[in-house]
């Protein structure tokens, strides 16, 4: 019986900066566990379906507006996998119009940050969600093959 | 033989061919005769009857010879007759039937029946005799008396003529219209009831007329006009037809006064060239016959050229073929077609151009038959904005996806790199362990201070421009509960500053109510925030006005000097530093552009020490 490896975090967002920040504030926050980046939807499909992620625990954290494949549509696929629809998607993300909340939630999002300006006010938010995602709950595996 | 007695032996003169003629002759001659007849002496004694007489009066010829002729006549006539016989003896001629006096016979059972009688003298050695023939005149009468009734009985007056144009029967209509008595113009000649200025040309026509004659209107087009008694003239009408008599063709003249429809007809063309569109009337076949100045000037036509063409020389040719045939359709089943209707036409000027024009139709009925009446208007101008405005509409849906699409990227590509700058600078602070009383950190603070403020104008500015962008329907509000909700949002600012929120009853009125929440939202809001020191107090309350409602909240707060009451309106619009009251001005703009959607108007009142009062309205009506 393999050991129990530690739930793989994986963030999608186009922009340094924001992954930085939202390592930063993970790795701040206590949470150590392994996170892997990639810089649009497109790239966050390959990763799942690539062996990597294969009989894991997985939590994305995937931002809205990104190039080539946005948030919203990478989402929409993931959920529509059936290999891939039960890893838990956070939102991250910039905006606050309803609609965008709305539709991640209808998409099957299971919850949904807005990144504030201020590093100060997203360093608790970060740390509070993943401890949750990743001490708190249980998540499902990845399903192998 | 019944004539034995009677008969007059040696009958001479009077009748020379009769002179001797034995009186077995004259029996058989009077018997031939299709009318009674009737021999009297000159005592008026009837000496000799024919059968015809007989049958006629009902009587056997046994009871009449020997009576006085007078037998044969109503009662009521017999003292006259008696004078008239003597008269007519002592001075004897040969008079025609017909002329003259109206005469009546009297049958043996009593009944009369008007007769006709002619007279012929006879004179013989025993004295002198009368012939008189008698004929039963009661089915040309009956038939005439018809003729009359039936002349009365036209609409029109009635003018009969004979060849000669002597007016032989009139109707009353006729003595009304010509103002005359009957009996001042049977015999005279037609003319007279003709303007003097005409009457030679008419004497003409009329006997070219009676070498033709046939059933004729005389309105079309002619300027025809009848003479009162009076010398006065009016518009007339005439219908003609021949009328074939015992005397030869007479004529019959069908007169209307057409003065009240002359006068209809220039009131119809004054209001025609009072209409701001070309007017074109059209007959049935399709020519033109009436148009206004403003036809003329639409086409470039002189009304000259108009008249009595047809109307598709008014159209571009390679639409002929087919308007023909609307045309024609439309007089089948006419019916009122307004402007903007159906096809878009063309129009086409006397100089070939052709241009855009519209057309309402009209069916109309007149005396003179279907017509149907054109409103022409020509749109080229309204094209034009047309185009203008599509083209302005086309570039202004430009601009404003132009201006979502700034909206998208200020939402999420302006802050991206703001909260880098903001939070990367936030961990330099902290990464470098910058002592918080040196340069390096008030330099830093500075960057902080003003990233969280710029995404705040960024946000206020994205809910400025967001309004009336959702889409969202309009839809019955209650402003009650919209208040609750907006309360409850401000429980916890009105708990800390012990402010004290209150209302009356507000109304139901339709609206977005994402909006009219933010809008309430926003003065409560300022109501809270600009105070000075004391406890805040808010009252919102309605009031009816006709189809508004105006709806106010009211605060005991710092006031608004007048001569800003106007600028706080306006977007990024501060009368306070952010040290003093935060915030981006945007707020009340917010509340003038909702107020301004909804169909209203938003004011305040204040005398800057009193506290503010900010007032909207709204319209009162249901959503429908």
């Amino acid at each position: 019986m393999p050991a129990i490896q530690p739930i793989l975090i994986i963030i999608a967002d186009d922009s340094p900066g924001d992954r930085l920040l939202a390592v930063t504030a993970l790795r701040k926050g206590g949470i150590d566990n392994p996170v892997l980046e990639v810089e649009d939807g497109q790239q966050l499909l390959d990763l799942l379906r690539s062996d990597a992620p294969k009989g894991r625990r997985v939590v994305v954290f995937l931002d809205i507006n990104m190039p080539r494949m946005n948030g919203i549509e990478a989402l929409a696929e993931l959920k529509g996998d059936p290999a891939l629809r039960r890893v838990p998607v956070v939102m991250l993300t910039t905006s606050e119009a309803d609609i965008d909340l709305i539709r991640a939630y209808d998409l099957g999002a299971n919850s949904y940050l807005s990144k504030p300006v201020s590093f100060a006010e997203f360093l608790p938010k970060m740390q509070q969600l993943g401890a949750y995602w990743t001490r708190l709950v249980t998540v499902p595996v990845v399903p192998d093959g | 033989m019944a004539i034995d007695d009677a008969t007059p032996d040696s009958p001479q003169a009077g009748h020379p061919e009769a002179g001797d003629a034995d009186p077995q002759w004259y029996q058989r001659l009077v018997e031939s005769a299709p009318d009674a007849v009737i021999l009297m002496d000159s005592e008026g004694r009837i000496v000799l009857v024919n059968a015809q007489t007989e049958r006629l009066f009902g009587y056997p010829r046994s009871e009449l010879l020997g009576k006085t002729v007078e037998t044969l006549i109503p009662e009521r006539y017999r003292r006259g007759h008696t004078v008239h016989r003597d008269t007519y003896f002592t001075e004897p001629k040969v008079r025609d039937m017909g002329a003259g006096v109206e005469l009546a016979g009297r049958r043996r059972d009593g009944s009369e029946f008007p007769i006709e009688i002619s007279l012929s003298p006879l004179k013989t050695a025993r004295g002198m005799y009368a012939t008189a023939s008698v004929r039963d005149i009661s089915s040309r009468r009956k038939s005439q008396q018809q003729f009359r009734a039936l002349l009365e009985s036209a609409p029109d007056a009635m003018v009969i003529l004979d060849e000669r144009g002597k007016i032989q029967l009139i109707n009353a209509q006729t003595e009304r219209m010509f103002g005359y008595q009957r009996e001042a113009l049977i015999g005279k000649t037609v003319e007279v009831l003709i303007p003097e200025r005409l009457r030679g040309n008419h004497v003409g026509h009329r006997e070219r007329y009676f070498q033709v004659p046939n059933v004729r209107e005389m309105g079309a087009g002619l300027d025809l006009w009848g003479r009162r008694k009076d010398g006065s003239e009016f518009p007339i009408e005439i219908s003609l037809s021949p009328m074939e008599t015992e005397t030869g063709t007479w004529a019959t003249a069908a007169v209307r006064d057409v003065t009240e429809r002359m006068k209809a007809e220039a009131r119809f063309r004054a209001l025609l060239e009072t209409a701001p569109d070309a007017m074109v009337i059209i007959g049935t076949e399709g020519r033109i016959v009436l148009v206004n100045a403003q036809a003329e000037r639409v086409f470039g036509y002189p009304r000259a050229e108009l008249i009595g063409k047809t109307v598709e020389m008014l159209i571009p040719e390679r639409l002929h073929g087919r308007h023909v045939g609307h045309r024609s359709q439309y007089f089948h089943s006419p019916k009122v077609r307004p402007m903007g209707m159906g096809l878009e036409l063309r129009g086409r000027r006397k100089d070939g151009s052709e241009f855009p024009i519209e057309i309402s139709l009209s069916p109309m009925e007149s005396a003179d038959g279907h017509f149907a009446t054109a409103a022409v208007r020509d749109i080229t101008d309204r094209k034009a904005v047309e185009e203008r405005l599509a083209k302005y509409a086309e570039s202004l849906h430009q601009s404003n996806q132009e201006l979502e699409q700034f909206a998208y990227v200020a939402s999420h590509d302006l802050q991206a790199p703001l909260r880098n700058v903001v939070s990367f600078t936030q961990l330099l602070q902290t990464e470098l362990e910058i002592a918080p009383d040196s340069d390096a950190h008030t330099y830093m603070e500075h960057i902080v201070n003003s990233g969280a403020q710029m995404q705040v104008l960024i946000k206020d500015l994205l809910s400025f421009s967001r309004i009336g962008k959702q889409d969202e329907a309009m839809t019955t509000v209650d402003c009650e509960d919209l208040f609750r909700q907006v309360e409850t949002q401000f429980l916890a600012v009105a708990r800390e500053r012990e402010a004290e929120i209150t209302h009356e009853p507000l109304p139901t009125v339709c609206g977005s109510p994402h909006e009219l929440k933010q809008l309430m939202q926003n003065l409560v809001g300022n109501a809270l925030k600009f105070q000075r020191g004391q406890k805040p107090k808010v009252h919102v309350s309605a009031l009816r006005q006709g189809e508004e409602w105006t709806i106010s909240v009211q605060d005991q707060g710092i006031g608004i000097k007048p001569e800003h009451h106007a600028r706080i309106f306006q977007i990024f619009q501060r009368l306070h530093t952010t040290r003093e009251y935060d915030g981006s001005g945007v707020g009340l703009a917010i509340c003038q552009k909702i107020v301004t959607r909804h169909g209203g108007r938003i004011w305040v009142e204040s005398d800057g020490e009193h506290g503010s009062t900010f007032r909207f309205t709204l319209r009162s009506q249901g959503c429908s």
